[in-house]
């Protein structure tokens, strides 16, 4: 299982604040923070137009990752966008 | 003060009572003499004094910083009252800086307490961090946040960044020599809603400020910061918060390789980061003034399209038809007027405006929504009569 969670105007436009997906990868394959991404888009179109935001943000296991980090079964993936207010 | 008792000591750090003001902190283990001397030693520039501001100016002055400077552009405004703590309603219509500076110094006289009543940028921004020790970002939008970040970076100073967003915040410290704000916010954010249009829950603020004033305080005391090159991200709704370990980025734009500052300027430019400014935008919006000289004719008609919950809490006339239903609406306008549609900011009004271009219709957008309209009338005086306009 990989823990996906998402962060401030995220929750509001995917109504959701965490959940998780199966660890799907082929013997000898990764399995990468973009394919993550792409799974998730699948999910509808309010999926499709955050994971397609280059200004999206994530991290894995708390540390800042980019779209070529794998990932491993158990790990926690932080999606997470600019906030701007003061 | 007793001054005269406190000049019967001399050579201490400290008067007699400011010894007795810190007991708190001088009595904490960690803390001790040796850290409220680093405090009284230490110079704080504080840029912005809106949501953040606040908070995080009243724990810094209370906590005895020697030195605080306060810079501001922005006068005290009613909306500001719902979450900018600092401030009382006598405040309306001052420099929130000076305003600032008036109430610390009631708080805390034994500190220096310096405003200024501008906007942070290009030109007093280098002299002004280079003369402080750290600098605690209190702003509302990237450009000022970018302008901190590399005149911190070539000075090698400190600086603490926070925002908020509805009930969301963030908060990191960025020191000399670790992985920058644009390290981590490569892109100048485009499309990002700020509290003006997205709205901000009034104790928020509060909450991140005194994460951001509690950083500052353990940075300069010498105690640990957990913020350091790491991102703290915040959810006030469910409680709950997460760390991120920074990295460094080696093609970083302003730490990495040689980089000439002359490049990063046009970036301070941009002064708003939503993108509302196009000209067909502009041309769809009316002011809050040649509104009021419009609404009563005949040649207008206006729309409200805010929600049912809204339009119950406070409405100035027209027709009541939400954003969503707009489109079904279009059948019964009428053709031969200008719909002047509103809503609270003059995003949803500006959504409803082009659609009703989109059908053929002349349609206008009340600018800045009620907000801004509600801010014309008081500006006018003309509170009273707002009930016989209707
Ligand atoms: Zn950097």
């Amino acid at each position: 299982m990989i823990k996906v969670l998402f962060f401030a105007q995220l929750r509001e436009k995917l109504n959701c604040s965490q959940l998780e997906v199966p660890f799907t990868k082929s013997p000898g394959d990764s399995f990468t923070v973009a394919e993550l991404k792409t799974q998730l888009t699948q999910r509808g179109e309010a999926w499709q137009s955050v994971f397609t935001d280059k200004q999206v943000l994530s991290a894995v296991n708390q540390l800042m990752s980019d779209n070529e980090t794998t990932l491993s079964d158990g790990d926690e993936v932080a999606f997470f966008p600019p906030v701007t207010g003061g | 003060m007793p001054t005269s008792f406190s000049e019967a000591f001399t050579n201490s750090v400290f008067s007699s009572e400011e010894w007795l003001r810190y007991t708190r902190h001088i009595q904490l283990p960690q803390f001790g003499a040796g850290g409220q001397t680093r405090l009284k030693q230490s110079e704080v520039l504080v840029v912005g004094c809106g949501g953040l501001g606040c908070p995080v100016l009243l724990y810094l002055a209370a906590a005895g910083i020697g030195r605080l400077t306060v810079i501001d552009g922005d006068d005290v405004e009613l909306t500001n009252l719902q979450r900018q703590v600092l401030y009382t309603e006598r405040d309306l219509g001052l420099s929130k800086a000076s305003a600032a500076q008036h109430h610390l110094s009631q708080i805390n006289s034994s500190i220096e307490i310096q405003a200024i009543d501008q906007a942070f940028t290009l030109d007093n921004g280098e002299a002004l961090i280079k003369d402080h020790d750290l600098v605690i970002d209190c702003t509302d939008n990237f450009a000022t946040r970018y302008l901190i970040n590399d005149l911190c970076v070539q000075r090698a100073k400190p600086w603490i960044f926070a925002s908020v967003y509805q009930f969301s915040g963030q908060c990191a410290l960025f020191e000399p020599g670790g992985p920058c704000f644009r390290c981590l916010f490569p892109r100048m954010p485009t499309d990002i809603p700020d509290c003006n249009t997205a709205g901000v829950i009034g104790v928020l603020p509060g909450l991140v400020g005194s994460v951001q004033a509690g950083e500052a305080i353990k940075y300069l005391a010498g105690l640990a910061t957990p913020t350091s090159n790491s991102l703290l991200l915040i959810e006030a709704l469910d409680l709950e918060f997460r760390r991120i370990q920074l990295q460094r980025k080696s093609d970083c734009v302003a730490c990495g390789k040689q980089q000439s500052f002359d490049q990063l300027k046009p970036d301070y430019l941009r002064i708003s980061d939503t993108a509302l400014s196009s000209k067909t935008r502009e041309a769809m919006l009316i002011s809050p003034d040649q509104f009021n000289r419009s609404r009563d004719g005949d040649q207008h008609h206006v729309v409200d399209v805010r929600s049912v919950d809204e339009r119950q809490g406070f409405h100035i006339g027209g027709d009541h038809i939400a954003l969503p239903e707009i489109s079904e609406a279009i059948l019964h306008l009428p053709r031969d007027k200008t719909i002047i549609c509103y809503c609270q900011s003059g995003l949803r009004s500006l959504d409803a405006a082009q659609q009703l271009r989109d059908a053929g219709f002349t349609a206008l957008s009340l600018e800045g929504g009620l907000v801004q309209w509600l801010q014309h009338q008081f500006k006018k005086g003309l509170q009273g009569q707002q009930q016989d306009a209707l």
